[in-house]
């Protein structure tokens, strides 16, 4: 498959506006200007494309949602806070092919109806801020961006607002309540942000990938971008593969290749020789799966089906030398630390399921103690306000679920005795 | 109170958000940058720049685990530990960095040289361990490449 | 209209609301931690869940908009399941200490485990570890009862605007506190100690004082400011323990400010007056109600008698209830035959009332507390409501929150200059100049509709007055920007639906009864009516007193004749006033009640009029007497004894009533109702006399400069109001004085540079008529070259430095600062 994504990343310069014009950017956008705003959506509509930030929502939809709301100033976000561990997709392209998110955007923007954007960029990528800030600027100079887009009197202001360190932010909700600077704790839904987003105005809040497919679509057609990967839920799918492989690092493939392609055909298989034991598919929120479970699709619709989620296709391959239960403890470490403290399960939930997590790690596990762990993540699962407590919840039952016996093991041995 | 160049800088923040509040976020990292790391007397700088009350932007700020709330060493090291990194050995590096430079997780080792902060996945994932000094990112880290790079930052 | 059906009841509900609401509008409770309904949805407690069918997951009521056709369950096995499994999460770390906590038995958290059932304590490990208690003056907070449900810190901020507590950290270690530290410096308007549904947050002089199920709750109407609210008092063995607001009741609807919550204890003063007293040399001594009474009643009909009726003044009081009021102008009238009727509102809302009359054609004028929501622009005069009349201050954010542009005119920093669109910044004193440039800049645009407004009374002579008042020159007045007076002008004049807000205090003298003509000229320019001047009276029967009678009429002498010139009377009447504290130029009034053959003071203090008094009569007060005050909307409410009268005191209608009777008068009014009856028929008369339309007329003003400062006297003194206090009577509140015990002087840090005064400096600080002594506050608050003082506290003596003019209004008055070494 031709490279839409990381085209050209090898080049040392990518991020330099000349060269990615050479390598024929920003014709989409002159392309789009040409278009109608409605031809655009409609365009997007057709290649089907889903939003890259895990939930997989149409992207047209939201699109529309957002444009039959009559109020002015409309606002687009791009989600570039990307936390969820296991995941450096978004990251080459924010490095090094920051000219195809901006145009992605300045199309998006012109065919929403929006003026104003916003990257909002993960404290944790300082060096990326400065790279986009610089291309920023280029386009600027190219009248890429600014108030008379290419002549056509068209006006899309950009910036970078760089988060801070937390997690939850990669919620839409919260992210605007970020870029608000306020607390980054998600909001109640309804009214969705599609209505009353930023500045309680109508904000489409896209994922880094998803904006960054724009450009392609319009220069292909959506009907043809349709064509690549699962027919329901198509476009090339950045996956990114971490943890016991020969080769990690993020791959760009048709939607859909299957977990086992992916790990053993485009990651080289397990390192060293080693056995594999279990991957985790979606980044850490989603269900653990077993080494047998891997002969399943990498899309949206086919994970739920395997047992587990795409999430951000951060592929987390663990061997036989991975204790289930430290990996489960670290999660909810994480999980307890990330917590934004509003809602009851999430912020005492997953306290008590790290202490008690911690516990069976460190030799100290009590009889009793898995069955607390599946009531506590089971009380929790769908009582949070928003899908971080469900995360937390899932990964607990998720590994009890395939991994009882080494929860048992630790408990009753009073110890762990994996490497890693 | 900021200085002139830094309350202009504030401005121009300002100007990129319909309304002021946008600014917080960023207006932190510059008081950050100005002070070294978020006192309080920082805070009221920012409170008062932006006319927001003091609980609000010292509660924004403690949301945020990139701000720094107490004093840091020197240069700060940001070491990742989440899974990817764990389970290929970032545990043991947090080891070596408390035995070797005396900076203890989340603490400033004894001489104000390094300060570390345990992070939550920094996106480098593909090449782990990794670790941020300052904002300069290092991956593939094992306790000799730590030694060789922590020489650039006496 | 949508149909709903809850609980198997099907139910028609307005479209757009959440359930929870549709639920509490027709009487199903839906239990909940964190909804308050003055406040965005937050949904973090998640005891509101409900069942809706179809639905894969339980929604949160609070959040949730109910939808056609909705069938909902509100206790179903599984949505009482995920209540249980709340609160079990909730008991993990919150303590089992309701043994000494004040809030057993009304806690929230308390009757909800008591509900859904104990749950088993499946958590073994350690609890939260104790975080720092919070402490201040009035509210502390106790963390380790704290359940994050974030009432507080959204209550102060969101719907008081103070924000002066944060949610600090994230996730499971975040704890509510003070920005820094663990003293809270906020407000003290305790709004998040009734918010709480916990005993995290508590009222120090309450605190274990009582277990509320001993306490009898009985509602009074709060004897502060002139918004009127209705207090839900505690108390036990006879006296009131605590005050708080109830959801539901009065026109606060569950609203209060520190005064009413913390101030009742002035009753309570050790200063209270416990029997009459009578003067003999320097000495009051002990007197017998019969003495006291016969001895008032010989020398006032001697003096009489000698020299007329006119002789003879008296003072009403806003504090008094109408009965009271009605009770002293009818003594005075029909007893003795004296018109010389006066009170303290001559400086404050009796002018609004004379710029009403002159403005509109109207006799009254009463505010709305309403006023602000739905306003395209709000323009606030030299004037912070929320301070003055901070429950109707509360409407002026909430109308902001809601999209209303606020601009606020004044030279200070108050909480409404931080939450306006447009803070003007002018020199205080200057209001008139402004609001003349305005109508310059509106009538030079014709932004206005002249063809209906050229035929209006005054229309020329506004015109020829206004012309001068050029943006430039009213730059040069005021120093604004000519640019910030042409927007202004520009804003207000073409936003649809606007208003005005300006109470005229007492206690201020940055602005009068000529403010408010020009204010009342500028909104009849644009055709508008008398309803977009909000001029709130001040005190909580002020609108009361004025309409029970208490105004010179037929001759009769106001106070500028009978306080400020000796040699007028011969004999005065004071009750429930102390012009020494309250009114300016102090030291003329000291000389003229100096002068008098015979003074008689009535109060429920020792004031310091009444230390030159020859009889003090005790009175009862608030809360120890039936009564009716009238709030600044007209608005007439009962108030109630509700514990029994302190020492031999006795309501102030009683007393004079009784006095009647030493002097062989008959006043009528055998019992309460009798007098209540018959004050109500009067006040009836005057507002049916005072009806019809408005006839508006223009009465043009022109800026007159203040007192003008010069080498000697640097400083412009700007007096006001400071939130804690209201009147001197809050002053005698032990609890109020925890947070402000006594004067002080507010001036700008270069200044007080200059100066070399510090934080707590003493400060002598002289004008023109006298010089008094002051702690000094650095602050930016203030701008250079102004200095500024709240006149609450007798102690201070403020006044003594003050003056007015031309029986209008207070001045600003020139003064020199000195550093006490």
């Amino acid at each position: 498959m031709e490279k839409v994504l990381l085209k050209n990343i090898d080049n040392p310069n990518s991020a330099d506006i000349g060269e990615y014009r050479k390598a024929g950017g920003y014709r989409s956008l002159a392309k789009a200007l040409q278009m109608q705003p409605a031809d655009i959506v409609e365009e997007v509509k057709k290649s089907g494309i889903r939003g890259r930030g895990g939930a997989g929502f149409p992207t047209a939809m939201k699109w529309n949602f957002a444009m039959a709301d009559p109020k002015f100033p409309k606002y687009l976000i791009c989600n570039a806070d990307e936390g969820e561990p296991g995941t450096f997709k978004d990251r080459p392209i924010l490095e090094k092919n920051p000219h195809l998110l901006i145009e992605g955007m300045v199309i998006s923007g012109y065919a929403l109806g929006a003026e104003y954007g916003y990257i909002y960029l993960r404290g944790e990528y300082p060096a990326a801020k400065d790279i986009l800030e610089g291309a920023i600027e280029q386009a600027y100079k190219e009248n890429f961006l600014g108030d008379d887009i290419l002549g056509k009197g068209v006006r899309f202001r950009l910036s970078v607002h760089q988060g801070a360190g937390a997690y939850i932010c990669g919620e839409e909700t919260a992210l605007i309540e970020s870029i608000e600077g306020k607390k980054g704790q998600p909001r109640t839904k309804p009214p969705f942000p599609v209505n009353v987003g930023a500045w309680s105005m109508p904000t489409i809040v896209n994922n880094v990938e998803t904006l960054s497919n724009i450009p392609y679509i319009i220069e292909i057609g959506g009907e043809a971008y349709s064509a690549i990967g699962s027919s329901d839920c198509p476009g090339p799918k950045l996956y990114c593969v971490s943890g016991f492989v020969e080769n990690p690092g993020v791959y760009e493939l048709p939607m859909g290749t299957s977990l086992r392609d992916i790990i053993y055909k485009h990651a080289g298989g397990i390192k060293d020789n080693g056995k594999l034991k279990a991957v985790i598919p979606g980044g850490i929120s989603t269900p653990v799966l077993p080494a047998d479970a891997i002969d399943c699709a990498m899309d949206f619709v086919a994970m739920p089906k395997a047992g587990s989620m795409l999430g951000s296709g951060a592929v987390i391959v663990m061997d036989e030398s991975v204790c289930m239960v430290r990996v489960t403890y670290r999660a909810m470490k994480f999980f307890e630390h990330e917590s934004c403290g509003k809602c009851t399960p999430c912020r005492e939930g997953t306290d008590w399921l790290r202490k008690i997590l911690e516990r069976i790690e460190h030799g100290k596990g009590r009889e009793g103690d898995i069955n607390l762990l599946s009531d506590v993540a089971g009380v929790m699962s769908g009582r949070t306000f928003c899908p971080l407590g469900d995360g937390a919840a899932g990964v607990v039952t998720g590994m009890i679920k395939h991994f009882r016996s080494e929860f048992e093991e630790h408990i009753r041995d009073k110890q762990c005795k994996f490497r890693n | 109170m900021f200085n002139d160049t830094v309350l202009k800088e504030i401005e121009g923040i300002k100007a990129k958000y319909p309304d002021r509040r946008s600014a917080l976020l960023p207006s932190l990292y510059i008081a950050q940058r100005e002070f070294g790391w978020l006192s309080r007397e920082a805070m009221t700088c920012v409170a008062r720049s932006l006319n927001l009350p003091e609980a609000v932007v010292r509660g924004t700020a403690s949301f945020y685990s990139m701000y720094k709330h107490k004093p840091a060493g020197r240069h700060v090291i940001q070491l990742c530990t989440n899974i990817s990194c764990m389970i290929l050995g970032a545990g043991k590096l947090v080891d070596f960095l408390e035995t070797r430079y005396g900076v203890p997780a989340n603490g400033t080792s004894g001489d104000g040289r390094f300060s570390l902060v345990i992070m939550e996945c920094i996106g480098a994932c593909g090449t782990a361990p990794a670790m941020l000094v300052n904002t300069d990112f290092y991956d593939n880290l094992s306790e000799k490449r730590i030694e060789e790079i922590l020489e650039n930052y006496k | 209209m949508i149909e709903i059906t809850i609980d198997d009841r099907k139910l028609s509900v307005e479209k757009g609301i959440t359930i929870l609401e549709a639920a509490r509008r027709n009487g199903i409770k839906i239990p909940n931690l964190c909804f308050d309904k003055r406040l965005r949805p937050y949904g973090g407690c998640r005891m509101c869940v409900v069942e809706i069918e179809g639905g894969r997951k339980l929604a949160s009521a609070c959040g949730h908009p109910a939808r056609e056709g909705m069938v909902i369950k509100t206790n179903s096995p599984r949505v009482r399941r995920v209540r249980q499994s709340v609160l079990e999460f909730l008991l993990v770390h919150h303590p089992l200490d309701c043994p000494e906590c004040d809030k057993a038995g009304e806690c929230a958290l308390q009757d909800l485990v008591f509900e859904y059932g104990v749950p088993e304590t499946r958590f073994t490990g350690e609890r939260k570890h104790a975080q720092p208690d919070v402490r201040g003056p009035l509210i502390e907070l106790i963390s380790n009862r704290c359940i994050l449900c974030a009432k507080c810190v959204r209550i102060c901020s969101q719907y008081q605007g103070r924000g002066a507590l944060g949610l600090i950290g994230r996730g499971f270690p975040t704890v509510v506190q003070p920005a820094f530290g663990e003293v809270l410096e906020c407000d003290y308007c305790g709004q998040c100690i009734d918010i709480c549904p916990t005993g995290a947050l508590i009222s120090k002089p309450y605190k274990y004082k009582a277990r509320p199920w001993f306490l009898e709750e009985k509602e009074n109407i709060c004897s502060f400011c002139g918004v009127g609210c209705t207090l839900t008092l505690g108390i036990r063995e006879g006296r009131i323990l605590r005050s708080k607001g109830r959801e539901g009741a009065g026109i606060n609807d569950g609203n209060l400010c520190g005064r009413g919550r913390f101030g009742f204890d002035y009753i309570y003063s050790e200063n209270r007056l416990r029997t009459p007293l009578i003067k003999e040399g320097d000495e009051f001594r002990d007197a017998s109600w019969e003495e006291a009474l016969t001895y008032v009643a010989r020398s006032l009909s001697s003096i009489r008698d000698a020299h007329g009726p006119n002789s003879i003044g008296a003072i009403g009081s806003p504090r008094c209830t109408v009965e009271d009021n009605y009770m002293l102008a009818k003594f005075m009238r029909a007893g003795l035959g004296s018109g010389n009727i006066a009170s303290s509102e001559a400086f404050g809302y009796a002018g609004a009332l004379r710029a009403f009359s002159l403005s509109f054609g109207i006799g009254s004028n009463p505010a709305d507390l309403a006023s602000p929501l739905g306003r395209d622009v709000i323009l606030v005069l030299e004037s912070d409501p929320t301070i003055t009349h901070p429950v109707f201050g509360l409407n002026i954010l909430r109308a902001k929150r809601e999209g209303s542009r606020l601009l606020v005119a004044d030279y200070r920093e108050t909480k409404l200059t931080r939450h306006s669109n447009t803070w003007l910044q002018l020199r205080p004193g200057t209001l008139v100049a402004l609001l003349n440039g305005m109508m310059n800049v509106i009538m030079d645009r014709g932004l206005f509709d002249r063809d209906r407004v050229s035929g209006i009374r005054g229309f020329s002579s506004l015109e020829a007055v206004v012309k001068e008042y050029t943006p430039a020159m009213v730059s040069e007045i005021t120093g604004l920007t000519g640019e910030a007076v042409t927007d202004a002008a520009v804003t207000f004049a073409n936003a649809p639906r606007r208003l005005v807000i300006m109470p005229l205090a007492v206690s201020e003298n940055n602005k009068g009864p000529g403010s408010a003509l020009a204010a009342a000229n500028l909104l009849i320019l644009l055709g508008e009516e008398p309803s977009s001047l909000q001029v709130p009276a001040e005190y909580c029967n002020t609108y009361g007193m004025l309409e029970a009678g208490i105004m010179p009429r037929g001759g009769g002498m106001d106070v500028f004749d009978m306080l400020y010139k000796p040699g007028h009377l011969r004999a005065l009447y004071i009750m429930g006033e102390d012009p020494l504290v309250s009114m300016p130029d102090s030291r003329k009034i000291k000389n003229t009640l100096r002068s008098l053959d015979f003074l008689v003071v009535q109060d429920i203090v020792m004031t310091e009029a009444a230390e030159l008094a020859n009889v003090v009569l005790p009175a009862s007060s608030w809360g120890e007497k039936e009564g009716h005050f009238i709030n600044a909307g007209g608005l007439r409410q009962r108030i109630r004894k509700v514990v029994e009268a302190t020492g031999k005191s006795q309501p102030d209608w009683q007393i004079l009533r009784n006095l009647g009777l030493a002097m062989g008068i008959n006043l009528g009014a055998k019992s309460f109702q009798d007098i209540t009856k018959e004050a109500d028929d009067f006040i009836a008369g005057g507002r049916r006399e005072a009806e019809g339309a408005p006839r508006p007329a223009f009465h043009p003003v022109a800026y007159e400069p203040e007192e003008p400062c010069d080498s000697e006297f640097t400083y412009t003194l700007v007096t006001r109001d400071v939130l804690q206090h209201s009147g001197n009577m809050s002053t005698r509140s032990e609890a109020l004085k925890l947070v402000q015990a006594e004067a002080f002087l507010e001036i700008n840090e270069k200044d007080a540079e200059r100066h070399a005064i510090s934080d707590e400096s003493h400060i002598k600080i002289t004008s023109r008529r006298g010089a008094v002594y002051l702690r000094a506050k650095v602050t930016d608050a203030v701008p250079e070259g102004v200095v500024s003082t709240p006149v609450h506290f007798p102690s201070g003596g403020i006044n003594e430095l003050t003056h007015f003019s031309g029986n209008t209004c207070s001045r600003l008055d020139a003064v020199k600062i000195e550093r006490v070494k």
